[in-house]
C-alpha cells in the first residue's frame, strides 16, 4: 500500500509542472477570452474575432497549409516506414538515428537555410538557371511554408507509423499470403488497417501543431502571409489579451474537433497511440 | 524494495533542502552587497558592454542590465511591475507613450551637465516629442530611406518614394515589417502628414500598400532587409539609416537615398522611470553616456548616427563623418518628421490596417 502511494507521488513533479504551465495558462486564456477590457463577462471577443474577415482568412489559410503539409508528410512517411520495417533487426538503431537526425539542427537555422535555398538568387535557382530552366518563384509564398512544415514535422508522422507497422504480427501477413492474397491485397486488407492507429496519431501530431504555428510562417513567409498563429502572437505582443484569447479559443475549438474526430476513429480501430 | 525506495526519497529531499538553503544564502548575499544598484532596460545589443562595466568600475556600482527586442515587449514588461527599472531606452513614440501615461519623470539638468554636448540637430528633433527638454536624453537617431543596388536602380529613380510602386521592380522590393514605417511610404507618396490621425487618409494609404503588395518580395526589418539587397536578392529595401553604412561596407554598389518628399526621423532615447528606486544614479549614468569619449565608444560599437556633437568631433575618418546616410546635411531638419504617439484608438486602427495589408 505504502509503495503504491509513493509511486503516485513520483508523478507530482510533472503535475506541478502541468498545473503551472498548462492548466493555469488555459484558465487565464478562458478568463481573458470571456471578459471585456473593463472586466465584465462577454462573448464579444469571440464573436468579434469570428466576424473579422481578416482573421477568418488567416484561419482558412492555416487550415489549408497544415492540411496539405499533413498529407505530404503522410505520403512521404508511410512508404519510408514500410521500408524501414523491412530492414534487418540490427539496423534498427539506424532507424532511431534517422528520427533524431533532423533534431540536431537548430530549428531557426534550418528554416533560415531553407529560406536561403529558395531565394531568388538562392542556390536552387542558380542551378536551375545554369541548366537553362526557369527559376522558381516560391520564396515567401504558401509553398515555402508548406516545405518548412513538412521538414519540421516529418518525424512526428514517421515515428508513430513506424511503431505500429513494426509491431504487426508477421503471421497475419503470412496467413494472408497462404490464403492466396497477393501483396497489394495483403497491404490493403491487413497492413494498412492495422497501421491506422499510427496513421491517426501521426496526423494528430502534425496537423495540430501546424495549425497554430507562427514561427515558420514568419521566417519562410517573409512577412507577406498571415496565419492565425501570427495574428494571435501580434495580439498578445501588443497587449490585446482579450481579443487574442478570443481568437485562441476559436483555434482551440478546431484543435478539439480534430482530436475528437481522430480519437473516435482510433477507438473504433481499437488502439490508442497517443 | 520499500527500504531502497525511501532511501532515495530521503536523499532527494536532502538534496532539495541543500539547494534551497544555498539559494536563500545566495539571495541574501546578493541583497546584502553594499554596492548601489542601477536597473537599466535597453534594446538588445544597443550599448557597448564595456561601457557598462567601465561605469560600474568608475562609480563603484552594480548595473543590472536587461534587454528586449520590440518596443511593445518593453512596454508590457515595464508596466507589469515585475521589475523596477531606473532608466529605459526606447523609440521616440514609445518614450512619448511612457510620458503621456505618466510612467517617466523629468531629470534634473544640474545632474546632467553633459547635455550640452548634444548636437543642435538632435536637440531640434528631441523637442518634437519633449518640447521642454525635460524628460529625454537621445541615444542614437537616424532616418528612414531607400537602400538600393546602384547596378539595378539609378539615383534619379530613388529620389522619390514612388519608385516603390513601380511595376518594373516587381519582386525586387523589400518593405519594412513595421506598420508605421510601411505606412510612411504610402503617406509620403500621397502627400499626407506622417502623424495624421485622419482615418480616411490612413485608409487611402493602406489601399496604396495593398496595391503595392504584389511587387513586394518580403516585409523585413534591420539586418534581414539589408542582407536582401547586399546579396543581390532585392534591388531596393526601405531601411533605417543605420543599415546603410554597414551595407556600403559589405558591398560598395549599395547606396542609400533619402527621398525628396521627406522622411521620418527616428530617435532612440533614454528616460528615467517614474518610480525609479535610484534616480540620482540614473542621472549619473545618463550623464556618463553623454561624455564625448563614451558616446564615441558606443558609436563605434553600433554605427548609428550619434546625437553627441562633441563625440562627432573626435571622429577622424572622413568616410564616416561625411557619409550622407549617417550624417545628413542640415536640410534634414526641414525634411524630417518625428513620429508622434497617436493615441490608443489610432494605434489600434493602424494595426487593423496592417493586418489587412498582410492578409491580402
Amino acid at each position: 500500500m505504502k509503495i503504491k502511494l509513493s509511486k503516485k507521488w513520483l508523478a507530482s513533479p510533472y503535475i506541478i509542472w502541468m498545473v503551472g504551465f498548462i492548466v493555469l495558462p488555459l484558465i487565464t486564456i478562458f478568463i481573458y477570452g470571456f471578459t471585456a477590457v473593463d472586466g465584465g463577462f462577454t462573448f464579444e471577443n469571440i464573436i468579434n474575432a469570428a466576424k473579422d474577415k481578416v482573421n477568418m482568412k488567416a484561419l482558412g489559410l492555416s487550415l489549408i497549409i497544415s492540411a496539405i503539409s499533413t498529407v505530404i508528410c503522410f505520403l512521404l512517411a508511410y512508404p519510408l516506414a514500410m521500408c524501414l520495417n523491412n530492414l534487418k533487426m540490427k539496423r534498427k538503431t539506424f532507424v532511431a538515428f534517422l528520427f533524431i537526425l533532423p533534431m540536431w539542427l537548430n530549428f531557426t537555422l534550418q528554416m533560415t537555410a531553407i529560406n536561403a535555398l529558395l531565394e531568388q538568387e538562392g542556390i536552387i535557382n542558380l542551378v536551375l538557371t545554369k541548366l537553362g530552366i526557369e527559376p522558381l518563384q516560391i520564396a515567401n509564398t504558401p509553398t515555402a511554408i508548406v516545405i518548412g512544415m513538412v521538414i519540421d514535422y516529418f518525424p512526428f508522422m514517421l515515428l508513430p507509423i513506424y511503431n505500429v507497422i513494426s509491431r504487426i504480427d508477421h503471421r497475419l501477413i503470412e496467413a494472408s499470403k497462404d490464403l492466396g492474397a497477393n501483396s497489394v491485397k495483403t497491404f490493403f486488407k491487413i497492413i494498412f488497417p492495422l497501421s491506422l492507429p499510427g496513421v491517426i496519431s501521426g496526423i494528430t501530431m502534425v496537423f495540430i501543431p501546424a495549425i497554430s504555428d507562427f514561427a515558420i510562417a514568419e521566417i519562410l513567409g517573409g512577412g507577406r502571409l498571415l496565419l492565425i498563429g501570427n495574428i494571435i502572437e501580434q495580439d498578445f505582443k501588443l497587449g490585446r489579451y482579450n481579443g487574442g484569447s478570443g481568437l485562441a479559443l476559436i483555434l482551440m475549438a478546431f484543435v478539439l474537433i480534430t482530436m475528437a474526430v481522430t480519437s473516435a476513429k482510433s477507438d473504433k480501430e481499437g488502439g490508442h497511440m497517443l | 524494495m520499500k527500504h531502497g525506495f525511501s532511501r532515495i526519497t530521503k536523499i532527494c529531499l536532502q538534496l532539495v533542502l541543500v539547494c534551497a538553503i544555498a539559494l536563500i544564502a545566495f539571495g541574501a548575499f546578493t541583497a546584502c552587497s553594499s554596492k548601489p544598484k542601477l536597473y537599466v532596460f535597453n534594446y538588445g545589443d544597443y550599448l557597448d558592454p564595456e561601457i557598462v562595466s567601465d561605469f560600474e568600475r568608475e562609480f563603484g556600482v552594480k548595473v543590472v542590465y536587461d534587454e528586449y527586442a520590440a518596443p511593445e515587449d518593453m512596454y508590457a514588461k515595464f508596466t507589469s511591475g515585475a521589475n523596477q527599472y531606473d532608466v529605459v531606452c526606447s523609440s521616440e513614440y514609445m518614450i512619448e507613450k511612457l510620458m503621456k501615461n505618466d510612467l517617466v519623470q523629468p531629470f534634473d539638468p544640474a545632474n546632467i551637465p553633459n547635455y550640452a554636448n548634444l548636437s543642435d540637430t538632435a536637440k531640434t528633433f528631441m523637442k518634437m516629442i519633449d518640447p521642454e527638454s525635460k524628460y529625454v536624453i537621445p541615444q542614437f537617431w537616424g532616418t528612414v530611406g531607400i537602400l538600393y543596388d546602384s547596378t539595378k536602380v539609378t539615383e534619379e529613380e530613388v529620389s522619390s518614394w514612388s519608385i516603390l510602386m513601380n511595376d518594373k521592380f516587381k519582386g525586387q522590393i523589400v518593405m519594412p515589417n513595421s506598420e508605421r514605417d510601411s505606412m510612411l511610404v504610402a503617406l509620403k507618396i500621397l502627400g499626407y502628414d506622417l502623424n495624421t490621425t485622419d482615418k480616411k487618409q490612413l485608409d487611402e494609404a493602406a489601399e496604396l500598400l495593398i496595391k503595392q503588395k504584389p511587387l513586394v518580395q518580403a516585409y523585413l526589418l534591420d539586418k534581414a532587409a539589408r542582407l536582401k539587397v547586399v546579396s543581390g536578392n532585392a534591388a531596393m529595401a526601405v531601411v533605417y539609416s543605420g543599415e546603410a553604412y554597414l551595407a556600403s561596407e559589405e558591398n560598395s554598389n549599395i547606396k542609400y537615398s533619402i527621398p525628396k518628399e521627406g522622411t521620418n526621423i527616428w530617435l532612440d532615447a533614454w528616460a528615467i522611470a517614474k518610480d525609479a528606486p535610484n534616480k540620482e544614479l540614473a542621472e549619473t549614468f545618463l550623464n556618463y553616456l553623454c561624455e564625448p569619449e563614451v558616446a564615441l565608444k558606443n558609436f563605434e560599437y553600433i554605427y548609428y548616427t550619434t546625437p553627441n556633437q562633441a563625440a562627432l568631433e573626435l571622429i577622424d575618418d572622413k568616410n564616416v563623418t561625411e557619409n550622407p546616410a549617417m550624417f545628413p546635411d542640415d536640410s534634414i531638419k526641414e525634411k524630417g518628421i518625428v513620429y508622434k504617439y497617436l493615441g490608443a484608438e489610432i494605434e489600434q486602427y493602424y494595426s487593423q490596417l496592417w493586418k489587412k495589408i498582410k492578409s491580402e
